[in-house]
């Protein structure tokens, strides 16, 4: 094979190779979520149904079309608390359009009547579920205090922060990002 | 044998899993004493490889070790048979200490 063969076989395998990596890549919009529920990182959150503090109730798999931010708390854990004026405030600014978060309170290591008082006086408008039995913390394998839970229109997670305080900047960033995909 | 218990002020619960770690010192009769580390703030945290608090290490080694991607200042929570506590029980604690000693 001369020289001049040679480059043409390389520029068609080079040309061949880009066109593989275009028509082969997956966007953010395309992932699809494994199989199961699972509280992990690319999978379909497990489904759940727990009351408000405010009356009423919320189910998970409701929510599907919405980015859901799933924030777990009580309200004498120090860095939760920190955290909640961030989470209101990135939660006032883009609820209108497709920001849903709830404010999941251990409530069987808490009480109501600090998580309302604590909810209220940080001016939480977001609905604040209460998770009675620990059924849900259980089934989200919780170990640390906050923990929150980024999930995508389609019901997968795709952010799962253990610790805090997170700051406005980062829940911000993770929010917008999940709004801007396609449904 | 070295046995450390960490933790920070903000989660009140620590002192509860430190009586519990006590009592299972006790009744394995482990004689070693717990070193109380405070961890003070994010960079403590990522330096201790902080799992929340309070996190027991025998010989440095998390008796409920996991791996995370940040470390920072937080609540642990553990499963007990009486639901999610802010500590481990005394009978969890004893369990993992003795399987350490097999």
């Amino acid at each position: 094979m001369n020289n001049s063969r040679f480059a043409t076989w390389m520029t068609w395998a080079l040309i061949l190779g880009m066109i593989w990596t275009v028509i082969s890549r997956v966007s953010p919009a395309q992932l699809q979520a494994q199989t199961g529920s699972v509280p992990k990182e690319g999978f379909t959150a497990p489904d759940f149904t727990l009351s408000l503090l405010d009356g009423g109730e919320v189910t998970l798999s409701d929510l599907r079309g919405k980015v859901v931010l799933v924030n777990f708390w009580t309200s004498w854990c120090p860095p939760c608390r920190q955290e909640m004026p961030a989470i209101e405030s990135v939660y006032r600014s883009y609820k209108d359009i497709g920001l849903v978060v709830i404010g999941l309170n251990l409530t069987a290591q808490d009480s109501k009547q600090d998580a309302a008082a604590f909810a209220q006086g940080v001016g939480v408008t977001f609905p604040i579920a209460l998770d009675l039995d620990n059924s849900v913390s259980n089934l989200y394998r919780v170990t640390a205090l906050p923990t929150s839970f980024f999930i995508d229109r389609r019901g997968v997670i795709r952010s799962v922060i253990v610790g805090g305080p997170m700051s406005e900047a980062v829940i911000q960033s993770k929010v917008e990002g999940l709004l801007q995909e396609d449904q | 044998m070295k046995i450390e218990l960490l933790y920070f002020d903000g989660c009140p619960s620590w002192e509860t899993g430190l009586k519990n770690l006590e009592s299972a010192l006790q009744e394995e009769g482990i004689t070693a004493s717990i070193h109380m580390i405070k961890v003070n703030d994010e960079e403590e945290a990522a330096q201790q490889k902080f799992l929340g608090s309070p996190s027991f290490r025998v010989d440095g080694r998390d008796l409920w070790h996991e791996e995370r991607e940040v470390y920072s200042l937080s609540c642990r929570v553990y499963v007990t048979p009486e639901g999610i506590k802010g500590y481990p029980t005394v009978d969890m604690l004893r369990d993992r200490l003795h399987s350490l000693a097999d």
